[in-house]
């Protein structure tokens, strides 16, 4: 059992095999918004997002004997759109040593606080762009895995091709330049 | 509640998951109380707590109705997989998903399609397979690089005279053969033209050919020898341009990612046409398309028609389009790491013999010119 919390995902997939009437589109509702946020921030365009997407389930659902996890579904189903999209481009750009995402690249929101006021919300929106900027392409991914798809190290491991002591290193460097330039964000009295 | 105690860093908390859901549940509440009960550690927490509450993601702007439009359409192709027809999505290029385990062939073609469509999907298949395959609808084969393609007057294919795919088991109105780079193969169409169809290559054909045309759908290289048959002109059809021929042995070349795209005729008589020009051309005559503009040369055909041989024959060729061609033939990339070596101004004669390794042909080409070079797995480094 791993610790993250995806494991609605397997238990709705399971389910699915088992033949339950509405897992699967379950499965599907729950994943879309992760999924498609995943591969804008990747920086695919919205169409090719929602192409891959479908094309993703239709091979759930028709083949899925085929799907062979080796951690959770959902690490499976980031892996595909990530690999998806690389292979996207080795084609486009004709290369074929391109393993990389180079751009990865996400906006954080200020959670709407009725007792924040919006130009404090502006000033810390722009703080926390200027630590992103400061990080690579992969720790910003890592650090959206990690937090925001709140994702173990064995998931992201499998979706960053990656073992999982270099995921804890990536993790660990991106923190440690987050928390160096963090001390700004500690002058905004969001807790009194 | 958690055991913080022994949280001394940020990283402690931001990475500590029952702190995360701490805050994500509670949130400011949550915190207060944390800090309460860790006075010492109360910085800490306010600013794990502050990075952790403040990191939310655009929530990109998706209604629960658009998910739930998708999955209608998700169900619909789905069903439709096993029917005929299909939702196409015309103008977008798509990205076939190469999955762990297996190589999905999803676009199926319908009858009325039309050509722009057709080559929309083209253009979307993606080559980066292992083996030539022959694909329609859900059932696909591979083919071995030695073994002839052979489709029958009754719609079956055979491979290397095996059958593989019974004409019953053909769902769909076409077949879709995919070469990638470093193979090429040869197909027998069921009114006995045959196709050489060069390295990097995609060609569509219909299971049967209509009754007052035959056409296919190319993008790539092919090299035809087409069985002559009176009212039914056999027709290729490029993204930019057609070829209709009777009955004649001609060569095609109309990479989609090439600059330059010919029709070169070896005998017979064909008829061309692209864009607002039309017009027939004489053996020993290529049509020849370059950047939107067109025009009619007499060439040597060897020179276009080689590769079915296994020879690429250089006579005024730059650097350039010869490490294209032995890209595709040998399906590795090439890179320049010197930018000094010009790649276009070079001019070469001289043959290439393509049955010889890579690493022969290189050193040919390499001794006759001023560089040299590295190959490093599939990558070839020119310096």
């Amino acid at each position: 059992m791993n610790e993250s919390g995806n494991n609605q995902e397997i238990e709705l997939w399971q389910a699915f095999l088992d033949g339950e009437e509405g897992a699967f589109s379950q499965l599907y509702k729950v994943c879309y918004r992760k999924l498609y946020t995943y591969g804008i921030n990747i920086g695919m365009t919205s169409d090719l997002v929602e192409d891959t997407i479908q094309e993703l389930f239709i091979k759930l659902y028709t083949r899925p004997e085929q799907i062979k996890t080796a951690t959770t579904l959902l690490a499976f189903l980031f892996a595909s759109i990530r690999n998806s999209y690389l292979n996207n481009e080795k084609i486009s750009r004709r290369k074929l040593q391109i393993d990389e995402i180079d751009s990865f690249y996400f906006d954080y929101i200020v959670e709407n606080n009725p007792l924040e006021e919006t130009e404090e919300q502006e000033q810390i929106k722009k703080q926390i762009a200027q630590i992103l900027d400061s990080l690579t392409s992969r720790q910003r991914e890592i650090i959206y895995l990690k937090f925001l798809v709140q994702m173990d190290y064995e998931e992201i491991a499998s979706v960053m091709q990656l073992s999982e002591q270099a995921a804890r290193n990536l993790a660990y460097r991106a923190i440690d330049k987050i928390r160096k330039n963090h001390k700004y964000l500690l002058l905004f009295p969001l807790l009194q | 509640m958690g055991n913080f105690h022994n949280h001394t860093v940020i990283e402690d908390f931001l990475l500590d998951p029952d702190f995360n859901r701490l805050i994500n549940g509670k949130k400011e509440s949550g915190v207060r109380s944390l800090m309460e009960e860790y006075p010492d550690k109360k910085e800490l927490i306010r600013s794990a707590a502050t990075l952790l509450l403040y990191m939310k993601v655009e929530d990109i702007e998706l209604s629960d109705d658009f998910i739930e439009k998708k999955y209608k359409q998700l169900k619909n192709q789905i069903k439709v997989g096993k029917r005929r027809s299909i939702i196409l999505r015309a103008a977008v290029a798509a990205c076939i998903l190469a999955l762990i385990t297996s190589t999905f062939f999803l676009y199926k073609y319908q009858e009325n399609m039309t050509g722009k469509q057709i080559f929309a999907l083209l253009d979307s298949t993606s080559l980066n397979i292992e083996e030539i395959s022959l694909s329609s609808g859900y059932t696909h084969v591979k083919v071995d690089e030695n073994k002839k393609i052979v489709q029958t007057s009754s719609g079956d294919i055979l491979i290397g005279n095996e059958e593989k795919m019974k004409s019953s088991e053909i769902e769909d109105e076409y077949i879709q053969l995919l070469v990638p780079n470093g193979k090429r193969t040869s197909i027998n169409f069921s009114d006995g033209t045959i196709a050489w169809v060069n390295s990097g290559s995609k060609l569509i054909y219909p299971k049967t050919f209509k009754k007052n045309k035959r056409e296919i759908y190319v993008d790539g290289e092919v090299y035809l020898t087409v069985a002559k048959e009176t009212g039914r002109p056999f027709i290729v059809r490029t993204k930019d341009i057609n070829v209709s021929v009777l009955g004649t042995t001609f060569n095609v070349s109309a990479y989609n990612n090439d600059k330059v795209h010919s029709i070169v005729l070896v005998e017979g008589s064909v008829e061309v046409s692209s864009g607002k020009f039309n017009s027939k051309i004489a053996p020993n005559q290529a049509f020849i398309r370059e950047d939107g503009i067109v025009s009619i040369k007499e060439v040597d055909t060897y020179k276009y028609t080689c590769w079915k041989d296994g020879v690429i024959k250089l006579e005024n060729e730059t650097l350039d389009a010869i490490f294209k061609k032995i890209s595709r033939y040998y399906n590795v990339s090439i890179q320049q790491t010197d930018p000094d070596l010009d790649m276009s101004k070079e001019i070469y004669k001289g043959k290439l013999d393509l049955n010889d390794s890579l690493k022969i042909v290189l050193d040919n080409l390499a001794h006759s010119s001023n560089f040299s070079y590295k190959v490093e797995d599939k990558t070839v480094f020119i310096e």
